[in-house]
């Protein structure tokens, strides 16, 4: 067995669940307003690279002239950052639905009409950003250091752990950017699943038209289901702006493109679908860099979509459970 | 109804015919008031007396040489000015404008030279053509200074060669570039040959056995990565991991198979943007081992871009010494008019830039010995080609293919997160 699939396989593992978990959150967005209104809305990734922007503006006004001091005060200024970047992602995403949608609602304007509104969208969102910031990354100032937290390659796992475990090293980002990712999943099935807004959204991606007659508001319910992937987005793009340091315009296309490709594997529509095909595919892309080298990781992580699309052409879990 | 419509019709035909009739008499009108001149009736430009003419029949003895401006000459350049690894050659732009502002200070050449840099944001090899041809289509073009990346040098190489026009890089590096049978391709820099080989030396010196080598799919970053694999192989290093990577932010999966293979050092062939990114989550995940690149990756801004801890001990190789470091009085005095033309002090491979127009501007100097009129795009390469310029760097002597004959590698190491020189590679 290669050692991809075998020696390496437990921290391949690890770093993947870190990347997936990124693309679960995206994920989530694209999903949620596929559910309700069966469309793709590729200016997600925007969203998601304004949330970044966000953390870097509000990073870069907290932090002192001279650097954070500690650990502490770093932890304190990003938890401060992530109001008003988690805020940005969602105003930006009910923006995008009033601009970008809403009218094309209003006149009953075909399905083609939403994708290319949507690619509109998304390239004057990049093309402003770029227009306002410049092309070029911009780098976050220090709060909280990644580090390594846990690192089984320590003597004391010596003897208990098996030799190909020991190599796994554990970041704090890896820690909260999986944490984050399941307590927003879990969040966001609850309030769909327990909520009275979240029953409204059912009902709509169920049938609309029935909901509407029986007094749901359905503009209200577009809003919060646009405001929810728009939080997500956001607050996913906070914790890639930190984990990696950097913002740009483009900062947004790939995660988008990988987190729509998660949300399609999970079965779009289905929101634990999305946090499972985020993880899958982060997952798939590390160990496919490991078995046949890092240049091949996007071929084969498309290319495990294609099949999965082949047989289960509702993604894995189905999109019968529309959020 | 009907009535209506053809009073219509019969007073808009009135009406132009009205039209029409003053100005057939406004041109005769013309035509009589000019009518001692003959030649502007039949539309002969002889009446035109060129001021030249005048000017010189005024004056028979010379003295109107000095009054007269000399004919503009341009030396174009382009490159990455504004895109994310512009840091590689805006020096050198800067550096050539100071030699070109010296020349015509001087005073000394029968042509005023006009610079004109152009940006390739990103260096893209698509864009390049269009920007060559804007050179290639100007006559008063005698020179152009690179192609700053080899990409965009690589795209553009064929054109200029065709055009027969000087194309002159003091940044490209890719070892194939001299190699395409470009009539006109001179480089004024040492190739990816030495610096792949003398990173290898690096390795070999501080005792690595074990190490892995990335590229980013560029032309220059494959050429360079190519280069320091076959070099390792040589020397009997172990290349552990060879990998190519598409820029991107998020690089685990690289930095997951470097921790995998487990090499004592790593050689990133690419550019500044994505060796940061990728030496920062390297050294974040733990990777204790040696983090190297090449020219394309030596930003002065490194420590601050990555953090000081994060960049510590990380190598550089360039074909550039550190010109400010130069004992050399001429070096010395670039130096000095760097700082007060653009103040601050002079990047990467400013001391190359400024080597090359000045080799450049040498060449015209000995084509402007024939007059003005002498400074052609043939005279300057053919003169180019004979070139024994000696600058500040290196004498600026070309073998057949156009290369550079001396030129040595300068290693580079991160203190405290500043870039320091620490000599060059022969030395060590």
């Amino acid at each position: 067995m290669p050692d991809c699939l075998s020696s390496e396989l437990p921290f391949r593992l690890a770093g993947g669940l870190s990347t997936g978990a990124v693309y679960a959150m995206i994920a989530l967005g694209y999903t949620l307003v596929y559910g309700v209104l069966q469309l793709i809305n590729f200016a997600h990734s925007e969203v998601f690279m304004l949330g970044t922007l966000g953390a870097f503006l509000t990073v870069g006004a907290l932090v002192p002239d001279g650097g954070v001091t500690s650990q502490t005060q770093g932890a304190m200024i990003l938890l401060a950052a992530a109001v008003p970047a988690v805020i940005l992602g969602g105003l930006a995403a009910v923006a995008l639905e009033r601009v970008a949608y809403r009218p094309l609602r209003r006149r009953g304007a075909p399905r083609l009409a939403y994708l290319i509104s949507a690619i509109g969208a998304s390239l004057f969102l990049s093309n402003s950003v770029r227009i306002w910031r410049g092309p070029n990354f911009e780098t976050l100032p220090r709060t909280v250091r990644s580090r390594i937290v846990l690192d089984l390659g320590d003597t004391f796992f010596t003897g208990i752990l098996p030799e190909s475990m020991q190599r796994v090293r554990i970041q704090n980002r890896d820690i909260l950017v999986f944490v984050v990712a399941m307590l927003a999943m879990v969040a966001v099935d609850q309030f769909i699943n327990r909520s009275r807004i979240g029953r409204g959204i059912r009902a709509v991606a169920q049938d609309a038209e029935t909901a509407g007659l029986m007094g749901v508001n359905i503009n209200k319910v577009i809003t919060v289901t646009f405001l929810i992937g728009g939080l997500l987005a956001g607050a996913a793009g906070l914790l890639f702006a930190w984990s990696f340091g950097v913002t740009r315009f483009q900062i947004g296309f790939l995660p988008g493109i990988k987190a729509f490709t998660a949300a399609v594997l999970g079965g779009i529509g289905n929101i634990r679908g999305a946090l499972l095909g985020g993880l899958l595919l982060g997952v798939f892309e590390n160990v496919a860099a490991g078995c046949f080298g890092v240049q091949w990781r996007d071929v084969v992580a498309f290319l495990i979509l294609v099949l999965v699309l082949f047989f289960r052409p509702t993604g894995l879990l189905g999109d019968k459970e529309a959020t | 109804m009907r009535r209506v419509r053809g009073t219509t019709l019969l007073s808009l035909l009135m009406l132009l015919m009205l039209i029409l009739a003053a100005c057939g008499d406004g041109g005769n009108g013309g035509n009589g008031g000019n009518g001692g001149t003959q030649a502007s009736e039949d539309c002969d430009p002889s009446v035109l007396e060129p001021a030249q003419e005048v000017a010189s029949a005024a004056g028979t003895d010379g003295s109107y040489k000095l009054a007269q401006a000399k004919p503009d000459v341009v030396i174009g350049t382009f490159g990455d000015r504004t895109g994310e690894n512009s840091q590689i050659i805006v020096p050198s732009h800067n550096a050539m404008d100071v030699a070109i502002r010296q020349a015509n200070e001087a005073g000394d050449l029968p042509v005023n030279l006009v610079f004109r840099p152009l940006d390739n944001r990103n260096g893209r090899a698509d864009v390049a053509p269009s920007i060559a041809q804007q050179f290639i289509g100007d006559p008063s073009v005698v020179a152009v200074l690179g192609g700053g990346f080899s990409g965009e040098t690589a795209a553009t190489g064929q054109l200029f060669s065709e055009a027969g026009l000087l194309f002159f890089t003091a940044t490209a590096t890719r070892v194939d570039l001299t190699e395409q049978g470009w009539e006109t391709f001179y480089r004024g820099v040492a190739n990816d040959n030495d610096q792949g080989a003398a990173i290898i030396e690096v390795f070999e010196n501080l005792g690595c056995e074990r190490i892995a080598i990335v590229d980013d799919k560029t032309q220059y970053g494959e050429g360079l990565g190519n280069v320091a694999t076959a070099q390792a192989e040589e020397a009997g290093i172990d290349v552990v991991l060879d990998e190519s990577i598409e820029p991107t932010t998020d690089y685990t999966a690289l930095v997951d198979s470097v921790i995998a293979a487990d090499p004592q050092a790593v050689f990133y062939a690419g550019y500044a943007a994505e060796f940061q990114l990728v030496a920062r989550q390297l050294r974040e995940k733990g990777f204790e081992g040696v983090i190297a690149s090449g020219d394309g990756s030596k930003e002065e801004e490194i420590g601050e871009k990555i953090g000081a801890e994060e960049a510590e001990n990380v190598l550089l190789t360039c074909p550039c010494p550190d010109i400010s470091l130069s004992d050399d009085e001429d070096a010395q005095a670039f130096v000095e008019a760097y700082e007060a033309q653009w103040n601050q002090r002079p990047g990467i491979y400013a001391g190359e830039g400024f080597d090359v127009a000045n080799a450049t501007i040498d060449a015209i100097r000995k084509c402007g010995e024939g007059g003005a009129a002498a400074v052609t795009r043939q005279c300057v390469v053919e003169r180019m080609g004979e070139s024994d310029y000696e600058g500040i760097t290196k004498t600026m002597e070309f073998d057949e293919n156009g290369q550079v004959r001396t030129g040595a590698i300068s290693l580079f190491i991160v203190k405290d997160g500043v870039v320091r020189e620490v000599g060059t590679v022969d030395s060590l």
